[in-house]
Formats: structure tokens, C-alpha cells, sequence
């Protein structure tokens, strides 16, 4: 799986991924092409790297000449390929090479070897006939005896009063050609160090990656993940996205604090408490720390895994056009399959079967919690559904301050408590009725549902 | 004082044409060929792949410009690798025209080159601001067509007008038809500080009451007049138009008396000469926030299709009519030579 569609998949990522701020005309392209990481190796040395360019800041002296590389892998490309690049080419080539050189020896000087950028100084000795190391090129008389010959003759006719325009114009032919024949030795000098300039692109787009994950890490107010061999843990998790969402309304997200491991986990609380962002700022850091970023979170452990399987309903469903409750058993498919298959995932799946009648739903539930607990599988199933009689850890939501104060709607996101408890038994819910009573609905009715409650 | 002492002052100059074939490749090449030499950095562009892709529908073939040995050009990825001449490329631009990339480049032997340079007058000033690094003291930029816009004293300091056979066979309508433009590109500026309150507004129409406060009149764009005409003279007669100005808005304004308007800068002006014409003798002063400086005219006695006007005629007309200098730059090389 690449970043790209991780971002298609994941809510939230594409957000923190866009965030990235890049330099170069070269990363993007390699930022969305980022391998998932499958190996908590893997990711420690990403994360080691981002860490050793940490202390860097915006660092002006490497980021300046990385916004004057452009992409020239076509133009490399075609050079390896044999084709002769023609004085455009080569001056981009002239470029890149002089700007790699200007970023490694300001690495060097600030003693960071976090990736090597190939020295180029070959590449540009080729392409700077008067040693001015300056961006700018031509097919210099220098090149060839032959051609500064010609170009002299054909100042001499040009410049002449008589002015012969039969012979300029042959003149001129002849330097075009022998032009061209200094192009093809030039091609043929480049040629050699075609896998050093494609090698240059990648270490220059990694560092300014890198570069940007730092100071994305900064900004968002992350940290790095420490990684786990066992039980997942953060503390301090956030949801960027929702974060900032919640700051424009001039409202705080208040950060979860949660553990799991190789184990089914099943959330219960009340509505809009927070249990389907929870998963998403799940989902989101695990995607994260899996493409080898900081997490948003104030301190996490991340157990790695080979994949993340989710079931996190959104309104991308209706617009394919698929009724939800389908698409949602197809995703169950899925994982199953996975589950079966042997992977080490990462389950994330929000109230499954809720769009079903709660008879069937309940049933659902209770078998996705048997498989993957029987599985072992690293979980989290959110549900409204009392009634799960399959043994499981179990969490809840707090949800409810309960002050015993009526309440307006707008009181209601501020009275909510969105941390975990482990729920040791099962408990009739009565969040929704106290809700509805606090609100002031009318009393008659409140009583008519608890006495069906009970 | 000759035409190119006149002009060595500025630090860039558009020419431009009353009408296509009115002879800004001829006014051009004698620029150049009289400013080697001078020892000034000059740099060389055109503006608009508009002008080439109409010169391919009517086939006449666009002229190329002779370049000088240390003059710096840029032109499209297309017409720099037909260049007859040996040049150091200096930049390769990132956005792509329809002919490519524009490539900067310095000219290390004289030689003729098409120009294809920024596809508009926003990035034509970006070209000449940028052209400094390469040591450009003047800039020439070559207009499109008929479009005078390069000509904005937003965009160059100064500008050279070309008029000529192509324009018109009659020599006293090419007369008033160029002394038209020639006015407008001599509208006084306005004062100092009510260029400053009106710098800054990008579009509507605005007024400026007695007392200087400026008004939003809330309609905007002068072609939506029809639906607010109570509106515009509710703040007093001293109008402020950001965008173009037309034909109906002057008709419309030309009914009340003692109304003065003001617009960006000329170029901004594109009513017909009739409509100018009728609006001031009513008593209307149009004023602009930027002055223009129009340095020559210079005349191009041959139409493409072949009509030819007497030479010494038609520079005598526009001479005598023309608050300005009038050359006709190609009997002046023959002079010399």
C-alpha cells in the first residue's frame, strides 16, 4: 500500500499530509508514492531520521536551493535511455547538479548525514566548459576547435559589409552540426552518472520529506511514537482535523487516553460521545506512524502492524451509491478474510449492523466479537447495542456529566466526559433517556419509556 | 536629442501598435541595432502567444528580430531551438505556454530569433523585474497585435506607438485615429493623495464626494450601469473606474455636467474616439491614477496588403498633429548608411 491511497481511505490523512510543506519540485510526487512501513524497524529508522533532522528548524541554507530543483527524472531518463539532451536538457541537468551540491555542502557543514546526497561535482565539471559554477549554459567554442573555428568564420561574413549570404548560411549549418556532435559526446560523458543524478532526486526529495515531517510534528503538537511489541498506548491522542474544527467554534478537543492489544475491545457509551472519533484519530495515527510520521498524540507505543482493516462509515457510501448496511458486510468480508488469513492487523470497526433491526444486529455483533477474539485479533468495535453476551474486554465512554441541571442543545457537547472506563459487567445504558429528560421532554412520555426499560 | 538618447534613460519600454503590420518588429529592430553598442544592457521580449497563434491563422509569417551579442531574451522552448544564433540559456521557466516553456537566454553572437515571450502583461512585469539579475538595464517589450495594454505605465516606464498604412489608407483619419491615443496616453494624473485612496480598489465603480471620502456606488462593472443609474451620481460627479471603460459608460455620464472621471491608467480606456470625443467636448475631463510617458511615434507607410502612402506626407501630418516625436525609423537607417 503507497500514501496515496492510504489518503483515499483513511479520514484525516490526507489533512496532516497535506500539511506537509514541501520544497523541492521533486518530493511530492515520492511523498505519495511512501511505501507502508510493515516492520517496526522499518519505522524506527524513519522516525530516527526525522529526529536527526529535528534540531534544523526551517533551515534556510538547504531549503532554499531544494525550492529550485525541479523534476528532471524525464530528462534523465531519456539520457540513460541513449537520447541526446539538447541545450535545455542540459542546462536543467547544469542546474540540479550544481543545486545537489550547494544542499550537500551545506549538510556537510552542519554535520547532518542523515541521507547522502551523491556528489555531482563530475556532472557539473562536464556541463561548466569556464569554470564560472554559475546556472547557465551553452555549447561553448571551448567544446570543440572545430566549432570555434566555424563560429569565427561566420562572425568574419556576418560582420563583413559584402556580407555573403549563401556562405553564412552554410556556416551556420556547419556549427549546428558540429554542435550536435558535441552534444552526443556530452550525452555520452553524462551518460555514466544517470543512476548518481536519479539517486541525487531521491535522497534530495527524502530529506525534504523528512525536513517536513519534522516541522509538520512541531506544528501539529505530535510526538514520536515509541514502537511496541505488545500493547498499543497513547495518551494525549487528538484528532488534528477535529481538533481544528472544534477550535474554529471556539471549542477544546479533549484528548483520549487508551491502551489495547492482541485482543477484541468493545466501546459502549452515548451518543455523540466521541466513540467514532475516537477510531478515526485511531485509524489516523496508526496510518501515520505506519507511514513513518510523528503522531498526534501527547506520548504513544505503537504496536506495528501489517494492516489496517476499518469499517468507519462515511457519506463516501451513498455517493458510490451502495447502501450502507452493504458495503459495511463487504468490509466485514474483508476482514474476516484478512483475520484468516494469518496478518497481523489492526482492527477498527464503527457499530457494526447499525443501520440493521437490533435483533439481527445484536447477533451480528456478537459474532465479529467471537471470531476476533477467538482470532486474538487487535480490535476496537464501537456499538450502541446492549446485549453482547460474547466475553470480551469492554470500555465505555463516560459521556454525561450528570449535574441533575436541565440543559439546553447547545449545553450538551460541553457536558460530555469523552475519557474510557473498563466496564467490568454489563450495564442497562441510560444515557439516552436522561439525555431526552434533561433536555426537558415531557415528563409523561419520559416515564412511559423507563417503565418499557424496565 | 536622437530617438535613442531619448529612450536610454528608462529601464523598460513597450512598443506598441495602433493596428497589427503597423511596424513594431521594424521600430524594434532599429532600437536594437542602434542600442549595441551604447554599451546598455538590453533585454528582449514580446508578449502575448496570442499575436503568434493569429499571425498562423492569417499566415503572415511573424517577423523575426535580429539580436545583438550580451542581449538577453527570452522566448518559448519552440522558437528558442529555431534560433539562428548562439545563446546561453540562463533560466527555464516552471509554467508551460502553448509553445512551451519560456527559456531566458543571453545571445553570444548576433543572430535572429522569434519571440514568444510572457502570455501576459502580469508576467511580462515579472520578467522585467526578474530580468535584473541578469544584469538587464533596459528592457524592450514588443506588444501583441493591436492591444495596447503592455503600454500600461503599470507594466513599462515608457512606450513607443507604431502606427502606419495598416491602420487606415486616408492620412488625416490615421492622424486623428493615433492623436486619439496619443491624448490618452498624455491624461493627466490625478493628485497625489486621491491617487492614494483609489490605488488599492480593484473593481466597481466608486465616487469621490467634496469633502474626498470615497463611496462604493455598489455596482460592479460598468457594462451593469442600466440597472443602477440612480445610483452613480448619488456621491457627486468625480467617478472612479477600476476596470475597462466603455463606449456606453461615457454616452451615459456625458448627460450631466462637470463630471470628472478617473481611471486606472489609459489603457484602461476602451471607448472609441467618437465617444472620448463627445464626453469631453460636453465638458467631462477624464484623469488617471498612473501617468503614461509616450516617448516617439513611429510610422510604417506600407500596408500588407501592399497599399503604400506617400512617406514624407504622412510623417508630415502626424508631425504637425502629434504632440509627440515621429520618426520613420526605416528611411533613417537608409540615412545612415
Amino acid at each position: 500500500m503507497l500514501l496515496k491511497d492510504a489518503i483515499e481511505e483513511i479520514s484525516g490523512l490526507r489533512h496532516v499530509v497535506d500539511r506537509l510543506e514541501l520544497h523541492s519540485g521533486v518530493a511530492k510526487r515520492w511523498l505519495y508514492d511512501s511505501p507502508y512501513l510493515g516492520t517496526g524497524e522499518e519505522i524506527q529508522r524513519e522516525l530516527a531520521l526525522i529526529d536527526a533532522v529535528m534540531p534544523l528548524g526551517r533551515w534556510p541554507e538547504v531549503t532554499s536551493p531544494m525550492s529550485r530543483v525541479k523534476d528532471i527524472r524525464g530528462t534523465i531518463h531519456r539520457l540513460a535511455a541513449g537520447e541526446v539532451p539538447d541545450d535545455i536538457e542540459l542546462f536543467e541537468i547544469k542546474v540540479f547538479a550544481l543545486l545537489a551540491g550547494e544542499i550537500s555542502g551545506a549538510m556537510r557543514e552542519a554535520g547532518v548525514a542523515v541521507v547522502q546526497v551523491p556528489a555531482l561535482e563530475a556532472v557539473v565539471d562536464i556541463l561548466d566548459p569556464d569554470k564560472s559554477r554559475l546556472p547557465r549554459f551553452y555549447i561553448h567554442d571551448s567544446y570543440s576547435p572545430e566549432l570555434a573555428r566555424l563560429r569565427a568564420r561566420l562572425h568574419d561574413v556576418t560582420g563583413s559589409a559584402s556580407g555573403d549570404e549563401g556562405l553564412a548560411g552554410q556556416l551556420f549549418a556547419g556549427c549546428m552540426a558540429e554542435e550536435d556532435r558535441v552534444r552526443e559526446r556530452l550525452a555520452a560523458l553524462l551518460r555514466v552518472y544517470h543512476e548518481a543524478l536519479s539517486g541525487a532526486i531521491v535522497a534530495i526529495a527524502r530529506l525534504d520529506i523528512l525536513l517536513a515531517k519534522a516541522r509538520l510534528s512541531g506544528e501539529m503538537g505530535g510526538c514520536r511514537p515509541g514502537v511496541s511489541t505488545g500493547v498499543t498506548r497513547y495518551e494525549g491522542l487528538f484528532h488534528p482535523r477535529v481538533r481544528e474544527v472544534l477550535r474554529g467554534r471556539g471549542r477544546e478537543f479533549q484528548p483520549v487516553t487508551i491502551a489495547f492489544g492482541e485482543e477484541a475491545c468493545l466501546i459502549t457509551g452515548a451518543n455523540m460521545g466521541g466513540k467514532s472519533v475516537l477510531l478515526k484519530s485511531l485509524a489516523l495515527s496508526q496510518a501515520l506512524f505506519q507511514f513513518g510520521f510523528h503522531v498526534p498524540a501527547a506520548r504513544a507505543e505503537i504496536a506495528p502492524v501489517e494492516a489496517l482493516l476499518l469499517s468507519i462509515g462515511d457519506e463516501q457510501d451513498e455517493e458510490r451509491g451502495i447502501s450502507s448496511f452493504a458495503s459495511e458486510m463487504l468490509r466485514l468480508d474483508r476482514i474476516v478474510r484478512e483475520v484468516k488469513g494469518g496478518k497481523q492487523v489492526l482492527v477498527l470497526m464503527d457499530e457494526p449492523a447499525r443501520g440493521t433491526n437490533p435483533t439481527e444486529g445484536i447477533a451480528i455483533v456478537n459474532a465479529i466479537v467471537e471470531f476476533l477474539s477467538l482470532h486474538r485479533t487487535r480490535s476496537l468495535i464501537t456499538t450502541h447495542y446492549s446485549g453482547i453476551r460474547v466475553p470480551c474486554r469492554k470500555l465505555r465512554v463516560k459521556g454525561f456529566r450528570d449535574t441533575g441541571e436541565s440543559l439546553s442543545l447547545c449545553d450538551l457537547p460541553g457536558r460530555m466526559d469523552y475519557s474510557l472506563v473498563e466496564e467490568e459487567q454489563e450495564r442497562v445504558p441510560r444515557e439516552a433517556v436522561r439525555v431526552a429528560e434533561m433536555l426537558g421532554v415531557d415528563a409523561e412520555m419520559i416515564e412511559t419509556i423507563k417503565h418499557y426499560i424496565s | 536629442m536622437t530617438f535613442i538618447d531619448e529612450i536610454i534613460p528608462y529601464r523598460s519600454l513597450s512598443i506598441v501598435g495602433m493596428a497589427k503590420n503597423t511596424g513594431k518588429t521594424e521600430c524594434l529592430n532599429y532600437l536594437l541595432r542602434h542600442l549595441r553598442g551604447t554599451g546598455k544592457r538590453v533585454g528582449l521580449t514580446s508578449v502575448g502567444l496570442d499575436g503568434e497563434r493569429r499571425d498562423q491563422v492569417t499566415r503572415t509569417p511573424k517577423p523575426e528580430i535580429t539580436v545583438y551579442a550580451g542581449m538577453v531574451f527570452v522566448t518559448s522552448e519552440k522558437h528558442y531551438r529555431e534560433r539562428r544564433l548562439v545563446a546561453e540559456i540562463l533560466e527555464v521557466g516552471d509554467r508551460q505556454t502553448a509553445l512551451g516553456r519560456l527559456i531566458t537566454a543571453r545571445a553570444v553572437t548576433d543572430g535572429k530569433v522569434l519571440l514568444s515571450g510572457p502570455p501576459d502583461t502580469r508576467s511580462l512585469r515579472e520578467w522585467i523585474d526578474g530580468a535584473v539579475r541578469f544584469g538587464v538595464e533596459l528592457t524592450l517589450a514588443e506588444g501583441a497585435l493591436s492591444r495596447l495594454s503592455p503600454g500600461s505605465p503599470a507594466v513599462t516606464e515608457g512606450m513607443i506607438l507604431t502606427t502606419g498604412a495598416a491602420l487606415s489608407g486616408s492620412i488625416p483619419r490615421l492622424v486623428r485615429e493615433t492623436r486619439y491615443v496619443c491624448d490618452l496616453a498624455r491624461l493627466e494624473v490625478v493628485a497625489e493623495e486621491t491617487g492614494r485612496k483609489l490605488a488599492a480598489i480593484q473593481q466597481g465603480i466608486w465616487a469621490m464626494d467634496a469633502d474626498g471620502e470615497v463611496h462604493d456606488l455598489q455596482i460592479p462593472s460598468a457594462f451593469l450601469l442600466d440597472q443602477h443609474r440612480e445610483a452613480v451620481f448619488a456621491r457627486g460627479s468625480t467617478l472612479f473606474v477600476a476596470g475597462a471603460v466603455s463606449d456606453a459608460l461615457l454616452h451615459f455620464l456625458r448627460v450631466r455636467e462637470g463630471v470628472t472621471l478617473i481611471i486606472r491608467d489609459f489603457t484602461r480606456m476602451f471607448a472609441g474616439m467618437d465617444a472620448y470625443r463627445a464626453f469631453v467636448q460636453g465638458g467631462g475631463r477624464v484623469r488617471v491614477l498612473l501617468k503614461s510617458k509616450l516617448l516617439a511615434v513611429c510610422i510604417n507607410p506600407l500596408s500588407p496588403e501592399g497599399y503604400h502612402l506617400d512617406p514624407d506626407r504622412l510623417l508630415g501630418a502626424l508631425r504637425e498633429g502629434l504632440p509627440v516625436p515621429v520618426y520613420d525609423v526605416k528611411r533613417m537607417d537608409q540615412d545612415v548608411t
